[in-house]
């Protein structure tokens, strides 16, 4: 006996329904550049599922890390004991250099050389799928204080920035998506530049700066930091470090590539900047 | 003459295990990266539901999954939607006239999926932004094999979940 599938015309109604407002979330947006409301309502039913899956990981790994990693953590902790202990004479003289830099800045009737920043502590709950972007979203929102644009940071450097907030999560454009974009500083030169993502070099996990001078002096192996530019982000945050330096096709300037200090892979923990000041020039 | 009915249970179970999959995979797994590339298998969900129930079920689940995409912030919110609705209905319909319901035909309708949506994203969206077609036709092949060689982990909980419908309704 030959099955016949009936489609009801409640089901039409439906489907149309459903495509009309697939359109009007496109729309809204692509005008607005934020999530539909649709999607938000959809993100706080499937958040709590990404919270529980990514705890859950988190549980068994470093249950697993106790046994696999304990050697190896041991090691590292000898290692940095012996770093800090090498370390605290230059601490001193940093600070005696700032102290005398604050006395000659206020000598000439210019601000101290402060910075105060206020942190989130945020931990990563879910990444986005597939390999055409890099986002992740953090367990901590606007409830916190988050706000667009913050940077997010780890101990190694910048991670990306907040591009979307809700209440109780934000998603955060990685350093690597190739929507990020931020003023540049090469630290060895003082070079300003733009660092940004490109889809050629999402893959491998680097990022370019572009717009660098014919003349430009940036070598393999120095550091980028932010340059602090525009006002967005805070200077001094670092990216990471140039890996090549290869001509635009125009042949009129100059791009290097940079491998950045944080693995967004694998990072777990992070630190977004919710409050800065900066009086440093 | 018989009419097929929709299962509001068994669409329901569907959608649940779609989201979890999606949690699991950007979630718990989401720093994974096998030859450089994730292992993506939201949309090996579609062709299990096209393949194992029908256009109706395949089309929900596709709206599914393309709202979790969009969750993720990977471009301009319902385009994934209406893409994996639509792909969906007509994997579905497709299903149902030409292929049999065998895993060979989940591997098939699983690759093509995967290309056209890899075509796709390069025409309207990666060659606007001066992505390099071969690293994208890299990319899309690594992925596209990935989610091929992965997919039976959504393709058995799923033919699970549709037989346990079909026993009770007999």
């Amino acid at each position: 006996m030959r099955r016949r599938h009936k489609v009801g015309s409640p089901l039409l109604i439906g489907a149309a329904v459903v495509i009309l407002l697939c359109i009007l979330s496109a729309v809204y947006s692509g005008i607005s550049g934020n999530s539909s409301p649709i999607t938000r309502a959809a993100g706080a039913v499937v958040r709590p599922f990404q919270r529980f899956g990514t705890g859950v990981g988190h549980f068994f790994s470093k249950g697993l890390d106790y046994f696999t990693e304990f050697d190896a953590l041991k090691a590292e902790n000898e290692q940095l004991k012996q770093q800090i202990s090498d370390n605290a004479q230059l601490v001193r003289d940093a600070q005696i250099a700032l102290e005398e830099n604050n006395q000659l800045r206020s000598q000439l009737g210019q601000p101290e050389n402060t910075r105060t920043t206020t942190t989130v502590s945020a931990e990563v709950i879910a990444r986005s799928p597939g390999d055409w972007a890099d986002t992740l979203t953090l367990d901590k929102g606007s409830s916190s204080g988050v706000n667009k644009d913050d940077l997010v940071t780890t101990v190694d450097g910048m991670l990306g920035f907040v591009s979307e907030v809700t209440d109780n999560t934000c998603e955060v454009t990685s350093i690597t998506d190739p929507k990020m974009q931020c003023g540049a500083l090469v630290t060895r030169t003082r070079e300003t530049a733009i660092a940004e993502g490109d889809y050629n070099l999402m893959t491998r996990g680097a990022l370019r700066l572009s717009y660098l001078r014919e003349d430009s002096k940036v070598v393999v192996g120095d550091t980028v930091e932010t340059s602090g530019r525009g006002g967005v982000f805070p200077k001094g945050i670092l990216i990471g470090t140039v890996e090549s330096v290869q001509p635009e096709e125009s042949g009129l300037s100059y791009y290097a590539v940079i491998k950045p200090f944080v693995s967004v892979d694998s990072v777990s923990s992070v630190s977004i900047i919710t409050e800065y000041t900066d009086t440093a020039e | 003459m018989q009419r097929e009915h929709i299962s509001i249970p068994k669409l329901i179970a569907y959608v649940l295990f779609s989201v979890i999959i999606f949690a699991l995979q950007t979630g718990t797994f989401g720093g994974m990266r096998i030859f450089g590339s994730a292992v993506d298998l939201l949309p090996a969900l579609v062709t299990a539901a096209a393949l194992l129930s029908g256009p109706a079920e395949a089309a929900v689940v596709g709206l599914t999954v393309g709202i979790c995409y969009d969750l993720s912030f990977t471009g301009v919110d319902g385009l994934y939607p209406l893409f994996f609705l639509l792909f969906g209905y007509a994997a579905g319909k497709l299903c149902q006239r030409l292929l049999t319901r065998n895993y060979i035909s989940m591997l098939i309708l699983t690759a093509f999926e995967c290309v056209l949506l890899g075509l796709l994203r390069y025409l309207f969206s990666l060659m606007h932004a001066g992505a390099s077609f071969l690293i994208v036709l890299r990319q899309l092949a690594v992925g596209t094999v990935l989610t091929c060689l992965f997919c039976f982990i959504v393709y058995l909980p799923l033919r699970r979940l549709s037989g346990k419908s079909r026993k009770r309704s007999r």
